[in-house]
Formats: structure tokens, C-alpha cells, sequence
């Protein structure tokens, strides 16, 4: 959703934590009413690499998420890879060449491919070096394959390559070319090698035999089938998600044991608190607040242990790095150190002949509103210039960075501070959070830990149909809902009296208004206005239920149509169900999914009658636990109850209107519950129906 | 406010059925308060209208409009078109928006589409409570605030009638005897005495018994 307001977009909290802004409450939602093509469609139209943030993004959105307040944030990137694994990849079309200047970006991870991906799309011509034998940059050689398999990575990339971008491999700037050979041919560069570089730390022992770096053992790990000696005894120092990835590979290369220490306490380490839970589900034991002394060695220059000494506070007063260490010291036993505690990027005085400086500190001098480097049209992006962070965060960079070039080369100013505003909504207020059903979090299936950690299988299973039709349905499709048209509203507050959620408000002055922020789109206030007065923002409700005309004329020419108002969502989301609506209905049926059957208005089902409809059916489901909306069945129930009265009134029997709730196995057998309505209007058509006049 | 309700659909369609373009008129003021003549009810009355009259087989043109406020002339000018181009106005408005069509638009015929029932308030949602009978005098300071004219059966004046059982009327259990809700009342602020006071007959010429009322501001008349 994007509700421009003026020139700046208003996000929903989602959208508006992800950095490249993807729209997560769009794509949940056609999740959750079963159109995974069109949610993967969404996906990709914003991400350049869909699978491998279904897999491994750190999910700003889920830390913005407003459900988090009621409960748990919704699961987002699980539901996105769900998403990416159900839905049909939309088709690449090479992207026009419509420009004549060419753009070379030096470097195949995330931020250089999303330059590359959106620069070709505004018809560029561009080639991007990496210096691997394999595009992807730190994903692709650093991320073990039990969190990401290369599949997703290769997809990813092969997709940006058929838009036209050309990914030249095994090539390496400073070795191979220089940033002159290049302007040769390019009229712009971009910069975007990434932090490929581990670091350690100058202890004694740190030079000993069997003292290893996170990236190189990683990448060892990852394609050489690296194995530790029998007997090995492994202790990681660091407390990041990298230092997750080293300790858990670690114990699949073969480690007798594997011991991890850090000077962060427990609950201030870096890393995700999965992957801590994971790692320790696999064996890792954990020291937090032990930092690292000295490495302790045998004669012969083995490792034979770390000494350790207590953490008393890694931050200082003004939240800055400034560890403060006790007394306490302790020795723990092993022969393998490896250090996971940052990366650095490469030695890079190479670049100064050729205009483009340094800091003292070795990283590239960077103008961050021009997004260039000291020598005009070349360009730097993601965690070299950024530093290090989420593979998202180094996509959004990118993308800042292909705007930038693209004002360079159009000759126009730029301005990084301007290019990416936005605005969202404030978080819900506390007496929404208190009537918003609380529903758990699906926890996304892993692998046994017994098992997994013998191999190096994918560890995440992932949703199954089921679990992400009702997971998706945890969005509050949060600010997507009503609205009041102030032109017409009566200020009857029949909406305030209706609405579960303290949605409409009268304020301390006596003021009323529908705080369309708060709204959880149930609808019930837009189904009992008695003005009209209230819409949705968004118009998906309102388009579901326009679908009711053509499918009744559809139906109409195969006989006396009825039309069926169904649910969109769970079961009615399945693929059973809609391979049946599609394929296998009777023809005659007009099967209507609205988001909430509740939204079925009575002069809904009047005017089916009146385009010919002989008879109604409103279908929602018994599972109203499982509903994210409130008093379902009792609003579309006493809908219907008025319809009947409506009709009889004019004549006609009431049986020619239903409401049902249906049980699941009900919706996944739906072809006796159709015959039933079929068989039902056809009984009132011959004259057996209830009370007519 | 005004409560209404809608009539008997059967009556609408009968009293529209010499007309082959009609206009469903409601109002955006206390009706649709009510939820018996606001824009939803038109809708619906125009569809209920539309759905007989094909069923009947003498199909129908029914437009549906809602006018902010039925009982003022220059509202009513702003539905001018939709209304010049129908052959009769159901109309969704009380009693006061129906005539008020009738004088605007002399050569139209306005038909009524609702039952003005009473001035009243919504009790609960869906439950709507007579409350003011519009005598002309009001005596609620007497009565701590329950009117004995509108909520008592007979509108007695000098305490509960016989009928009075269990705090329910005689006319109905529904409903509550408006002089019990008044003694009680009074019992609650110490002022049962007050019913000693043997009160005159009341003066109905200030109700509608005295005649057609008007009331003139000389003030504010241009």
C-alpha cells in the first residue's frame, strides 16, 4: 500500500522498516486469500532477490510490525519464502536498452546486483565484475548451505541476468583492470566489493597453528567440504549472527566440541535469538560475557586452550563500546580458535592512483548525499561504504546508488537525504492493542536437531499451505481500512457502538472521528453505516465484491443462477478449493470470495436478485477461533435474517437466502455442499420452498 | 430525534406501481440516525423496489439519492435533476422532510416510504425508545428528568396508576411504568414529598391538541 499523501508515500509500519520499502501487507495478503502468484509477482517487482530474502533477510519489517504490541509479529520473510516457493515466477522480459551509456559496478553481492538489476530496467547498459566464480558476494560464498541452499541464490541471480545484465565472473578490479581501463568503456562506476575481510584480535597466541577466521573457514567449509581433525575442540570468539554461522558449521565439519564466548551478556549479543537458540538446540555451549585473553599454547605451538576473563559491561554510559572487565578469569580447553568478531574490507590503496582516496583509517573517502567517491562517476554502495549489515540493508544502497548514477548521467542534482522519504503510522493505541484477537505466531518447522546437525541440509523447512494461510491472516492490514467521508457521515455512531476495536472515537472535546490508523479491517462498520459514510483505504473489499456481476451473468447463461458469497480466506484460500471454484463447479454457480462474509451487505444480495439471481448463499466457516475478525457469523447471520425478511415482504420465499458456517472439512469437500444449494433453490423453484405470500 | 420506520415494503410497491421511473429519496438527518430512511435504506428500498417490479414483470427504472437534511427547501434544490426526472419520490424522510418535498416541488408527487413513529433516542444498538411527546410544557424538572407524558401510558400527572405492577405497564410488560421510574427517582434524591403537591390539569393548548404550532423568532427573521 502506498498512500500518497502530497509527495511523500505513507507506508505501513512494515513497508516502511524494510529498506528497500517492500509492500509486505500487499503480498500477505494476496497470501492469504491463495494468490501466491500474484503475492510473488509483488515480490519481485520491488525485490532483485526474492528467494534469498524469503530465506535469510533480517526482516526489518517484523521488528516494525505493529501486530508485535497484541502479540508476536507476523512472519513475514517465512511467509515471503512460502511465497517464492508457491507462487510462478513471473516472466522475465529483457529489459530496453534505451540509453547509450554504459555503467560498470565492480562487485556481485546484493548492493552491486541491485544497482546493476535497476539501472538495466531504466535502460542502461551494464556489466558487473566479481571477482568469485560465482555472483551473489557474501551469500553466496559465506552463508552455510543449511541456511540458504545455492538454489535460491542462483535464482535470484540468474533472473537479474536475463533482464540484460551482463555478470562477468572471476575477474578482479586491481588485477585484472583498473578504474581507468574502465572509464574507458564506462561513463559510469559503481563500487561494491562489501566487507570481504575477517578480522582477529592481536592476543597473545593469536598467530598460533589452528587459529582461524570466520569468512575463510566459512567459505572453506561451504565448498571444500572442509573437515577438522578427529578430536578437534573448537572455540569461537564473537557473538554476531557470523559467529552463529561459524560455531554451527563448525559442529557439521566434524568438531568434537564446540565452545563460543563473547563479551556481550546473553541477552545483548548482536546475534538473531533463533539462531543463538538454534546453535544451542545443535550442541554450541555459549560463554556470554567472557571476553578473550590470551590463546594458550603447547611447546609445539598447538593450541591447547583460551583464557577467558569475565565481562563486567560492554557499553559505557553513552552507549559506546567501552568494555569494563572483572577479575575473574578462567581457562577453557581447545585446540581450534576461530575469531568472528567483524570484517573489514580489502586493502584498497590500489584505488589511490587513480583519484579516489582514502581515509586514514583505509575506507573509501564518501560523499554519502552524492553517494560518489572523490573521482566524479564513480559510485560506491553497500557494506563498503555503509559497513556491515543486512544483505536488505546492502540492496537499498543499491538502489539509492542506481538513482544516483542516473542523475549523474542525466546530467541533474542528487541528493541521497532526498531521495528516500516517507512517512508511517504511529503505533496502535493501547485500548486497540487490548481488543485485537490475540492469535500465536506459526513458528516456522525446522529440521530435528538430532539430525540436522549431521548434515548440511536447509534447516528451515517452511510453511505448508496451511500454516501460511492462517499465518497471513495475523496482518492487521493495518491502516487498510475505514475511513470516514466526513461530507456524509450522520454522526450517528452506530460505527463506534459496532466496531470491536475502539476504532471510532469520540475525543475529550467531544469530537468524533474514525482513527483509520487503529482500523483492523474487519469491515463490520462499513456493512452497518447507514449513511454509507465509511470505505476502505484500501479497495480490495470493495473489488471483491464488484466480482459478484460478471460471475452471475456467467452463470445465468448455463441456467437459474445462485450466487454463493464464500469467505477468501483459510480454508477457502486453499488450492483445493479454488482448483474446485474454478474447474469443477457447477456452472450455474456464481461463487463470490469476499475478504469477510461479514462485508456481504443486504443490498448485496438484493441486488443479485435483482440482476437475476434465484437464489443466495452466504458460506462463511465455523472456525472462528482461527479468525483474525470478531462476531463473524453473527453480523452475516443476522444480514441474511434481513434479506429474508426483505424478501418475503416482496413475495418470495426466504429460502432463497442462506447463511451457513461451514466446517473445514465442509470448504475441502465443497462440491456436495454446492449440489446442496443447487438442490435446495431448485426445491423452492418447484414450489416447495418456505412462506410466500 | 425523529425515529421512523420503514413501511411495509408491499405498500411502497403497490402505492409506486402507476410509475415507471421512480427516485428513492432518503434524508441524512435523524432517519438515517435511525437507520430507516438514510442512504443504506435507500439503496435497499430501490433495489427491493426494482427486484418486485421484475419478478412482476413490468420492470422498473429505481434510482436511489439521499438528501442531506429532507426538511429544508435548499437542500432539496440540490437533488433538483434526479428528482425532475423520476415520475414520483418515494421518500425516506419523516413526515416533516415528505411535506417539505410536497411544497418544494408542487408538480411532483412525494410519496412516503416511512412510518414517522416518535421523538426518542437509541436505547442500545437496534433499540430505539420514545421519549418526548412534544406537549408544549415541559414539566421534567417536577419529574427529575422521566417525562409522565411521553413515557407514561395515560401521560398522568399526579403519580402511577393502578395498573402499575412489578415497575411494568399495564398496556405492556415490555414495557417499564414511567411514574414507577419517577418514584423511584424521586425516592433517590429524598424527594418523595414532592408527590403530596396534588397537580392541576394540565393545559394541553400548548400541545399539538391546541392546533397546527408555529413558533417565530422575530429576531433573526430577514
Amino acid at each position: 500500500m502506498n498512500n500518497n499523501k502530497g509527495t511523500v508515500p505513507q507506508y505501513p509500519p512494515c513497508q516502511a522498516g524494510c529498506p528497500i520499502h517492500q509492500d509486505a501487507q500487499e503480498y500477505v495478503r494476496q497470501i492469504s486469500i491463495g494468490n501466491y502468484d500474484k503475492a510473488l509477482e509483488i515480490i519481485s517487482e520491488v525485490n532483485p532477490m526474492p528467494s534469498v530474502c524469503g530465506t535469510i533477510c533480517a526482516h526489518p519489517c517484523e521488528t516494525e510490525c505493529r501486530r508485535k504490541d497484541v502479540d508476536e509479529a507476523v512472519s513475514i520473510r517465512a511467509l515471503k519464502r512460502f511465497a517464492v516457493e508457491n507462487g510462478s515466477w513471473p516472466t522475465v522480459n529483457k529489459a530496453q536498452a534505451t540509453r547509450t551509456e554504459k555503467v560498470a559496478v565492480v562487485g556481485g553481492g546484493p548492493a552491486g546486483l541491485t544497482v546493476a538489476k535497476d539501472l538495466v530496467q531504466k535502460g542502461f547498459a551494464v556489466t558487473v565484475f566479481e571477482r568469485s566464480s560465482e555472483a551473489g558476494g557474501a551469500i553466496t560464498n559465506f552463508i552455510p548451505h543449511y541456511r540458504l541452499p545455492m538454489d535460491s541464490m542462483r535464482n535470484d541471480v540468474s533472473r537479474i541476468a536475463e533482464l540484460g545484465v551482463e555478470i562477468r565472473t572471476g575477474v578482479e578490479l586491481g588485477k585484472d583492470f583498473t578504474i581507468d581501463e574502465l572509464s574507458n568503456d564506462y561513463q559510469a562506476i559503481v563500487l561494491a566489493m562489501g566487507l570481504p575481510t575477517s578480522k582477529g584480535i592481536p592476543i597473545p597466541g593469536s598467530d598460533a597453528k589452528g587459529v582461524m577466521l570466520a569468512l575463510p573457514f566459512l567459505n572453506e567449509a561451504k565448498y571444500n567440504n572442509f573437515m577438522f581433525e578427529p578430536g578437534s575442540h573448537v572455540f569461537v570468539v564473537g557473538g554476531g549472527n557470523v559467529a552463529m554461522d561459524v560455531a554451527r558449521a563448525a559442529v557439521r565439519c566434524g568438531a568434537e566440541s564446540v565452545q563460543l564466548a563473547c563479551l556481550e551478556c546473553r541477552t545483548e549479543m548482536p546475534a538473531f535469538e533463533w539462531e543463538i537458540e538454534e546453535a544451542l538446540e545443535e550442541g554450541v555451549i555459549m560463554f556470554p560475557a567472557w571476553g578473550p585473553k590470551q590463546i594458550i599454547t603447547a611447546d609445539d605451538g598447538t593450541i591447547t586452550g583460551m583464557e577467558v576473563q569475565e565481562v563486567l559491561s560492554v557499553f559505557d554510559e553513552h552507549k559506546r563500546f567501552n568494555p569494563k572487565m572483572g577479575d575473574k578469569k578462567n581457562i577453557i580447553e581447545a585446540n581450534v580458535v576461530i575469531f568472528a568478531i567483524g570484517q573489514g574490507n580489502d586493502n584498497l590503496s590500489y584505488l589511490t592512483d587513480f583519484g579516489i582516496e582514502l581515509t586514514d583509517r583505509g575506507i573509501l573517502n564518501y560523499n554519502p548525499r552524492t553517494m560518489q567517491t572523490t573521482r566524479p562517476g564513480v559510485f560506491a554502495c553497500g557494506e563498503l561504504v555503509f559497513g556491515p549489515g543486512s544483505a536488505v540493508k546492502a540492496m537499498s544502497t543499491g538502489r539509492k546508488t542506481a538513482l544516483a548514477v542516473q542523475s549523474f548521467l542525466d546530467n541533474v542534482p542528487f541528493d541521497a537525504n532526498l531521495a528516500d522519504q516517507f512517512t508511517t503510522f504511529n503505533d496502535l493505541s493501547e485500548s486497540t492493542v487490548e481488543k485485537v484477537k490475540r492469535i500465536d505466531r506459526i513458528h516456522v518447522p525446522v529440521l530435528p536437531a538430532q539430525t540436522r546437525a549431521q548434515h548440511n541440509d536447509h534447516v528451515e523447512i517452511g510453511y505448508d499451505e496451511r500454516m501460511a494461510l492462517c499465518e497471513s491472516r495475523r496482518c492487521m492490514d493495518c491502516a487498510a481500512g475505514a475511513e470516514c467521508i466526513d461530507d456524509i457521515c450522520a454522526v450517528c455512531l452506530t460505527c463506534l457502538r459496532t466496531c470491536p476495536y475502539d476504532v471510532p472515537h469520540i475525543d475529550e472535546n467531544g469530537v468524533f472521528t474514525i482513527r483509520n490508523e487503529e482500523c483492523q479491517a474487519c469491515g463490520l462498520c462499513v456493512g452497518i453505516c447507514p449513511a454509507s459514510a465509511i470505505r476502505f483505504r484500501d479497495h480490495y473489499a470493495q473489488h471483491a465484491l464488484d466480482q459478484m456481476e460478471d460471475a452471475l451473468k456467467l452463470a445465468a447463461q448455463n441456467g437459474p443462477a445462485t450466487v454463493v458469497f464464500c469467505c477468501s480466506y483459510g480454508a477457502f484460500a486453499e488450492r483445493d478449493f479454488l482448483n474446485y471454484i474454478n474447474n469443477g463447479r457447477p456452472t450455474n454457480l456464481a461463487i463470490v470470495r469476499v475478504p469477510c462474509v461479514a462485508k456481504v451487505e443486504v443490498a448485496k444480495i438484493l441486488e443479485a436478485f435483482d440482476l437475476g439471481a434465484e437464489g443466495v448463499f452466504v458460506a462463511g466457516c465455523s472456525e472462528e477461533e482461527e479468525c483474525t475478525y470478531q462476531n463473524v457469523s453473527k453480523w452475516a447471520s443476522q444480514r441474511v435474517g434481513r434479506a429474508q425478511e426483505i424478501l418475503e415482504q416482496l413475495g418470495l420465499e426466504k429460502d432463497r437466502v442462506e447463511h451457513l458456517t461451514l466446517s473445514l472439512d465442509e470448504v475441502r469437500n465443497f462440491a456436495p455442499v454446492a449440489e446442496g444449494f443447487l438442490t435446495k433453490i431448485n426445491h423452492v423453484l418447484n414450489g416447495g420452498g418456505g412462506e410466500s405470500e | 430525534m425523529i425515529v421512523g420506520e420503514r413501511k411495509p415494503l408491499q405498500e411502497i410497491i403497490k402505492a409506486v406501481e402507476p410509475f415507471e421511473k421512480i427516485l428513492v429519496l432518503g434524508c441524512g438527518e435523524c432517519v438515517t440516525v435511525c437507520m430507516a430512511g438514510g442512504d443504506k435504506e435507500a439503496k435497499e428500498t430501490a433495489l427491493a423496489i426494482s427486484v418486485a417490479r421484475k419478478r412482476a414483470g413490468k420492470p422498473v427504472e429505481v434510482k436511489s439519492h439521499t438528501i442531506e437534511r429532507q426538511c429544508e427547501f435548499e437542500y432539496l434544490e440540490a437533488g433538483r435533476k434526479l428528482i425532475e426526472d423520476a415520475d414520483v419520490i418515494v421518500s425516506l424522510a419523516c413526515g416533516v422532510g415528505v411535506q417539505t418535498m410536497n411544497m418544494h416541488y408542487e408538480d411532483m408527487r412525494t410519496l412516503p416510504g416511512i412510518n414517522t413513529t416518535f421523538m426518542g433516542m437509541p436505547f442500545q444498538q437496534g433499540v430505539w425508545v420514545e421519549n418526548c411527546l412534544g406537549c408544549g410544557n415541559c414539566v421534567l424538572e417536577e419529574t427529575m428528568g422521566i417525562c409522565p407524558i411521553a413515557r407514561c401510558s395515560k401521560s398522568m400527572l399526579n403519580g402511577p396508576c393502578g395498573g402499575s405492577q412489578d415497575g411494568k405497564c399495564e398496556v405492556s410488560k415490555e414495557t417499564d411504568c414511567g411514574w414507577h421510574l419517577i418514584v423511584e427517582r424521586l425516592m433517590k434524591f429524598d424527594k418523595l414529598s414532592a408527590l403530596e403537591e396534588v397537580k392541576p390539569p394540565k393545559d394541553w393548548s400548548t400541545s399539538h391538541s391546541g392546533g397546527p404550532r408555529k413558533m417565530i423568532r422575530e429576531d433573526v427573521k430577514l
